[in-house]
């Protein structure tokens, strides 16, 4: 597979800014640590950003500063990123520039998160990559970018399918930029068209998951991660938001497909018009087999796909979903049982009728062919009017396998229509419009079933978190309403961004908002609060004439035994926030240390 | 294609005709090349095969000799050359089984169906 090429980069394309004294940064020089520290530090926003990717990676616990990341990642890693993406910032700020970064972001957090989920290659180079990589090997290399990031970019470099563990830094992080455009597919398009094509992203999910060898759950959590940190950027990069498929919608959407009109009929009527040709996919090593194979079934009239090799059929067989697979035995590295057994294992390969080659002196073992899933088997050399009876008693069995499959997609199509209806009228009950954080009602219901699972005494305590916009009537008086509600939007996506697994961020009403911390303690949500707050006033919000940051006041109640229900949880975060605010705003207190308080718990 | 008269009593000694006429027929009108093109990929590939199939058993690389067999058994089946393809089938078989045991011996006799078997496909290819 090569990688796609996208939409052109910009040529003529001028560093600016943060990104040109970088550029001019020797990496390998004595104070380069500091001077990239600097140089980003500048703008104290994208300073939060360049933190909030590299804070995560390479060592244990979270880096506090840009500095320390960069002593854990190296200075070319983070000098590189920091290029990348104040290229990418900056050509935001306006609207064409913008529509050219969302598709590089979706790329960007794909190859991350496939590089940390398999383990391949600096996550961080791989998003970085996944930004500039279009630029081009000569633009990226005038940039002084990392060697293998240069290297990748060539055009040409391949991300064939499989994994060698072995394999240099470059060719893994083109095996990973490659998997991540399918993901960027699903989530933004093929660059050439606008739309999603959601069959051909689909098809390709499924591929991607079958060669990364992830398993389903996970592989979802990964395509749902890399979604909502995507659309979670257009947020805070002011890009128009996009819809972010779940991946059971990808399937979904890909199955919506009308059966052909011939299909439907052939339903109503009983039975289905044979199949004039079938699509094969012929796989054998040995190329003057495979020939012979390829030529006996297109005079048959079929259509044939061929493969060398039982990792590309793979591949091939879940891009392309044919009818029929006829493979050889005997293969290197993937051979004909294992390729069977793969396919059985994925939704599209199980339906295929799956035919195998088999030498002579192999019968004794056709046992364990069938007992892999294998259909039917014809013995080599073949015979191909023998190969041909054989493929057509195949084809009755795929006529009958069609029909059940166009039944069944028109019932899933109903099916999914009520889903998807039910679904979005649950989800518009539980947003808040202006922010598209939970509302009041989601989150008190949140707080609800965290209270019946939380032990106030023992294992699992249960935090909350009141936040209030400080000043925010003055800033609605002076800049008006639109104003106020970019400053909502703000803090909402910075609320998004910044809490963590078990916090869960909601938008009560006015400038009033609410985390729900699941199993966290007061001491914990304390931190929290605190990272919350630190990142909302570092957060510079600009649009419609302003320019500034907010702060907030923030209150923390963990449940106690003598709390009866959820409200003493609410009504004990929000005297923690009063008296925030008495003493004097912008600060996080606990409901714990205002102890005089008490009086109406 | 008008060679194979006259050469065809100097290949059909070695080589299975009705394996030659097969793929004569499969080609038909639409492809008359396939023949001659199946030919050239056996008579390129093939001295590979062989070479690893030496090299397999000197280096006691049975992997290797058993692939390579195995290949060659299938490659020389479809141009008709049974000999060659049943040699490398015996090959094939021992290695199978992570033995050298008879492979030595087993050795001439695959030159010498590759020479003979190689002369009678260059004899046809014309």
């Amino acid at each position: 597979m090569t990688i796609n090429p996208l939409t052109p980069a910009n040529p003529t394309t001028r560093l600016t800014g943060c990104a040109a004294l970088l550029v001019e940064l020797d990496p390998t020089s004595e104070n380069a640590c500091a001077e990239l520290a600097a140089a980003i530090r500048i703008d104290p926003h994208f300073a939060q950003m360049v933190l909030s990717l590299v804070r995560e990676e390479g060592g244990a616990g979270p880096a506090t500063s840009i500095e320390e990341a960069t002593l854990r990642l190296g200075t070319a890693t983070v000098r590189a990123l920091a290029i990348a993406l104040d290229l990418c910032v900056t050509e935001c700020r306006d609207d064409a520039g913008a529509l050219r970064w969302s598709r590089p972001l979706a790329q960007a957090f794909a190859s991350r998160a496939i590089s940390r989920q398999i383990r391949v290659g600096v996550p961080i180079d791989a998003f970085t990559l996944g930004l500039v990589y279009r630029f081009g090997p000569e633009t990226l290399s005038a940039w002084r970018m990392p060697g293998q990031l240069v290297q990748v970019a060539a055009p040409g470099a391949s991300a064939e399918a499989g994994f060698d563990p072995n394999e240099d830094e470059a060719a893994g992080l083109a095996r990973i930029l490659g998997q991540a455009s399918l993901i960027a597919e699903a989530l933004h398009g093929d660059p050439a068209q606008s739309s999603i094509d959601w069959a051909r992203a689909s098809s390709g999910l499924d591929a991607m998951r079958e060669i990364l060898e992830i398993d389903r759950p996970a592989f979802q959590a990964l395509f749902e991660r890399v979604g909502q940190q995507w659309s979670e950027w257009h947020a805070s990069l002011g890009l128009p938001m996009p819809h972010v498929p779940t991946l059971d919608e990808v399937h979904r959407r890909a199955g919506e497909i009308l059966p052909d009109d011939d299909v439907v009929r052939a339903l109503e009527s009983g039975s289905t018009t044979p199949l004039k040709g079938l699509r094969i996919l012929a796989v054998d090593d040995e190329p003057s087999s495979l020939k012979i194979l390829e030529r006996a079934l297109r005079k048959a009239g079929h259509d044939v796909i061929t493969a060398v090799n039982g990792s590309d059929a793979l591949r091939l067989a879940l891009e392309l979903h044919p009818h029929a697979v006829i493979a050889d035995w005997m293969m290197p590295e993937m051979d004909g049982i294992d390729l069977c057994k793969a396919l059985r294992r994925s939704e599209l390969g199980r339906s295929v009728f799956f035919l195998l080659l088999t030498g002579r002196g192999e019968e004794d073992r056709i046992v364990e062919a069938f007992d892999a899933g294998v259909d039917d088997y014809v013995t080599k050399p073949f015979n191909a009017k023998i190969l041909l009876a054989r493929l057509k008693g195949g084809q009755r069995v795929i006529e009958l396998q069609e029909r059940v499959e166009a039944n069944r997609r028109v019932v899933m199509k109903q099916v999914a229509e009520m889903g998807l209806l039910t679904r979005k009228l649950r989800n518009a009950a539980h947003t808040d419009p202006l922010t598209e954080l939970p509302n009041r009602r989601y989150a008190m219901a949140r707080l609800e079933a965290e209270w019946e699972t939380s032990h106030p005494g023992g294992g699992r305590p249960l935090s909350a978190i009141l936040i209030d916009i400080d000043h925010f009537k003055k800033v609605n008086d002076t800049y008006g309403h639109d104003v106020g509600d970019l400053v909502l939007k703000a803090v909402a996506v910075a609320l998004r961004t910044n809490t963590r697994q078990g916090e869960e961020a909601a938008r009560l009403g006015g400038e009033e908002f609410f985390v729900v911390c699941a199993n966290t303690n007061e001491e914990q949500a304390l931190i929290a609060g605190e990272r919350l707050r630190s990142a909302i006033e570092t957060q510079v919000i600009h649009g419609l004439g302003f320019q500034g940051s907010v702060t907030i006041s923030v209150g923390v109640a963990q449940r106690t035994p003598d709390m009866t229900n959820q409200d003493a949880l609410i009504k004990a975060s929000d005297h923690a926030v009063y008296a925030a605010k008495a003493a004097g705003r912008n600060r996080v207190v606990a409901f714990s240390g205002i102890g005089s308080l008490a009086q109406s718990a | 294609m008008n060679g194979s008269n006259q050469t065809g009593a100097d290949a059909s000694g070695v080589l299975d005709m009705q394996v030659i006429e097969g793929l004569r027929e499969l080609g038909g009108e639409d492809e008359p090349g396939l023949l001659l093109e199946v030919i050239g990929m056996f008579l390129e590939d093939a001295p590979t095969r062989i070479r690893e199939i030496e090299q397999g058993f000197a280096s006691g690389d049975i992997k290797l000799l058993e692939r390579a067999a195995h290949s060659l058994k299938s490659a020389s089946a479809n141009v008709g050359a049974m000999q060659l393809s049943s040699v490398c089938k015996r090959i094939e078989e021992i290695a199978r089984q992570q033995k050298r045991d008879g492979i030595a011996e087993l050795l001439p006799e695959s030159s010498k169906a590759w020479n003979e078997a190689s002369n009678a496909l260059r004899s046809i290819q014309g």
